[in-house]
């Protein structure tokens, strides 16, 4: 088990120097830069701008460059980020914490909804229960994240339940930390449901199929004229081999979020990941880019590491092989 | 000779609906069967795929409810008990599948499968070899899991497993339908010594009637969900009456037509591929008739 995870860690280095690299040569030739808009402004001498480049180390070939920033991330120094005039490392703590809190709330709030469910529906396939639930998955899945994140807001707003936008609200200095850790939480209500929305259909869809595929097996039938007691036919067997599919699943979703959050923190205005990588990329601000791209590309990897491990510990199989 | 189980006039329809669940169709799985399994015999229930004898050998279990009939264990009738009524039930009549490569839960050890066969929850590792032991398998292999084990190894765990309650009866359904010649051979004479050793009463359900006619005291041959012939292996096998029954015997030169589309008359399900088919098997159903001491035929030829 510690030499898994040791080889899945040692793996991560490779993955991301090649990742790396080629993300900057992509973004590096793709036509403009940062520096493109201040050309077209009379106020800013070229030589200012040249002055720039140059401090920036961009006047070097692009192989030197990519060199100079692996360098400088060894020194765990992610840059200055162009437009905030801020080290891209600041910028991102800030925002890797927002998106983690995210995407642990809403991954954990849509597999306790999913999973039951999903067990409920496929033991009784066929049912009122199982047909309600089917078509609530099937509109869940077919709705667009930023139309619920859409709906949704619209829904808050009109009603004030819950704030929006930003993770805290205005409070005088005396606030304790649980008053602010709870006014976190409510912030992060808003995107979180929707995110978990959006998740739990097709979760439902897969853990339900997972199930009825094992529930109809032999060995299934095996259990049930053993005269097991259906508690032990559910759970320990059907659903223990039902959910090794779905560790896989857990570590690609991480990364889903991670990417596909974007659309749903802009509309809530969430300052995570996703809406960070969004602009940077729209304004060329590289070494912003590439931190994120490094920071999102290291959570997938620990994302995925995180399912085999988990599949592993639950797999007796994966364990001895 | 007392009796462990009997079935009588067993009958179950299983609807099939289309797509959009608009039409529906009737498929008459097992259709009026009765039969009655005598400790310490071997009986064998032979038909081609498709005949329902699968179907049936779950209703023998209760793994599914018959639509009609009743399913008596010794002289008592359970049709209708409850599952948590049925365990003692099931502990005593056990079931072996055909395929042992699905049949054993992936994540279980050898172990693990056998001690929850068990009633009593608290047998030792001890009980586990010593049952591991009977079917022939090393006691080391408590703690393999099914992957690391090869067909024939699979089924003596499934045979096992079945045997870990100490039943009365166990019913296989073709118990080496999956598995190779040689193997074969070793799994039915572990059957056999099993039998011995523990008193055992077995129902085999198998579409090969000349392994089946080895093995068993008495056969009943299904086809379409109907018993068409039924009597002592001896009997069925020297002087099979039915035109099914031959045609089982004798696949090559047998007089059968082929199967026609689907029975769109009365009469007896054969009649669409029989080459001895009169006017009256297209209109009636023929009955059970004793033609031998204890051998039993449904066809109109013997009227």
């Amino acid at each position: 088990m510690k030499k898994l995870v040791l080889k899945r860690l040692l793996q991560v280095v490779p993955l991301l120097i090649g990742m790396s690299f080629v993300s900057f040569i992509i973004i590096q030739s793709s036509p403009g830069d940062y520096f493109a808009q201040m050309k077209m402004n009379p106020e800013i001498s070229p030589s200012t701008i040249e002055h720039m480049k140059t401090s920036f180390g961009l006047d070097r070939p692009v192989i030197v460059q990519y060199l100079m920033w692996v360098k400088n991330i060894c020194r765990f120094d992610f840059g200055v980020s162009f437009a905030y005039h801020i080290p891209v490392r600041t910028l991102i703590k800030f925002r890797v914490k927002n998106t983690l809190c995210l995407a642990v709330f809403s991954i954990f709030l849509s597999w306790m909804i999913a999973v039951p469910l999903a067990v409920l529906a496929g033991y009784r396939e066929g049912s009122w229960f199982d047909k309600l639930f089917s078509l609530l998955a099937y509109i869940s899945i077919s709705l667009p994240s930023f139309f619920v994140a859409l709906l949704f807001v619209y829904f808050i707003s009109k009603t004030g339940v819950l704030p929006l936008g930003g993770t805290r609200s205005v409070f005088d200095i005396s606030a304790g930390s649980f008053t602010i850790f709870k006014d976190y939480l409510r912030h992060l209500l808003v995107p979180g449901l929707v995110l978990c929305f959006v998740n739990t259909g097709w979760l439902f869809r897969l853990m339900k199929n997972n199930f009825v595929e094992v529930f109809n097996t032999p060995y299934i039938l095996a259990a049930w004229a053993r005269g097991l007691p259906a508690g032990s036919v559910i759970f320990k067997h059907t659903l223990r081999n039902a959910l090794n599919p779905m560790f896989t699943i857990l570590g690609m979703e991480i990364g889903n979020i991670l990417n596909g959050a974007a659309l749903t923190e802009i509309i809530c205005g969430w300052p995570g990941m996703g809406s960070l990588v969004l602009e940077a990329v729209l304004s060329h601000d590289l070494y912003l880019v590439m931190g994120s791209l490094v920071i999102s590309g290291f959570l997938l990897i620990i994302g995925n590491l995180i399912g085999d491990i988990l599949l592993a510990f639950f797999d007796p199989r994966i364990r001895l092989s | 000779m007392s009796e462990i189980l009997r079935c009588e006039k067993i009958r179950k329809v299983f609807v099939v609906r289309d797509f959009l669940g608009v039409n529906r169709r009737n498929v008459v799985a097992v259709n009026n069967i009765s039969i009655k399994i005598e400790e310490g015999t071997n009986t064998g229930i032979v038909g081609e795929s498709g005949s329902g004898k699968t179907t049936f050998a779950k209703i023998m279990l209760l793994l599914i409810r018959p639509d009609e009939g009743s399913v008596y264990y010794r002289e008592k009738e359970i049709t209708r008990l409850s599952d948590n009524k049925l365990r003692s039930f099931r502990s005593k009549v056990r079931v072996i599948f055909q395929n042992p490569y699905k049949s054993l839960n992936p994540r279980a050890t050898v172990g693990r499968t056998i001690r929850e066969a068990m009633i009593q929850t608290d047998s030792r590792k001890q009980e586990i070899e010593e049952i591991l032991m009977r079917v022939g398998i090393p006691k080391e292999y408590r703690t393999r899991y099914p992957h690391q084990l090869s067909g024939g190894e699979r089924q003596r765990i499934a045979i096992a497993r079945a045997l870990a309650g100490f039943p009365e009866c166990i019913v296989a359904d073709e118990p080496t339908g999956n598995l190779d010649a040689t193997t074969e051979i070793h799994i039915l004479k572990l059957l056999e010594d099993l039998k011995r050793a523990f008193n055992l009463t077995y129902v085999f359900i198998s579409h090969n009637l000349k392994l089946v006619s080895n093995i068993c005291d008495n056969i009943a041959v299904m086809y379409k969900g109907n018993i068409v012939e039924e009597g002592s292996a001896r009997s069925v096998s020297e002087h099979p009456l039915h035109p099914y029954t031959k045609a089982l015997w004798n696949p090559e030169t047998a007089n059968v037509s082929e199967e026609k589309e689907t029975k769109n008359y009365t009469g007896c399900a054969f009649a669409n591929r029989c080459v001895f088919r009169r006017d009256i098997c297209l209109q009636t159903e023929p009955e059970m008739v004793e033609i031998e001491k204890g051998h039993f035929v449904a066809c109109f030829l013997y009227e």
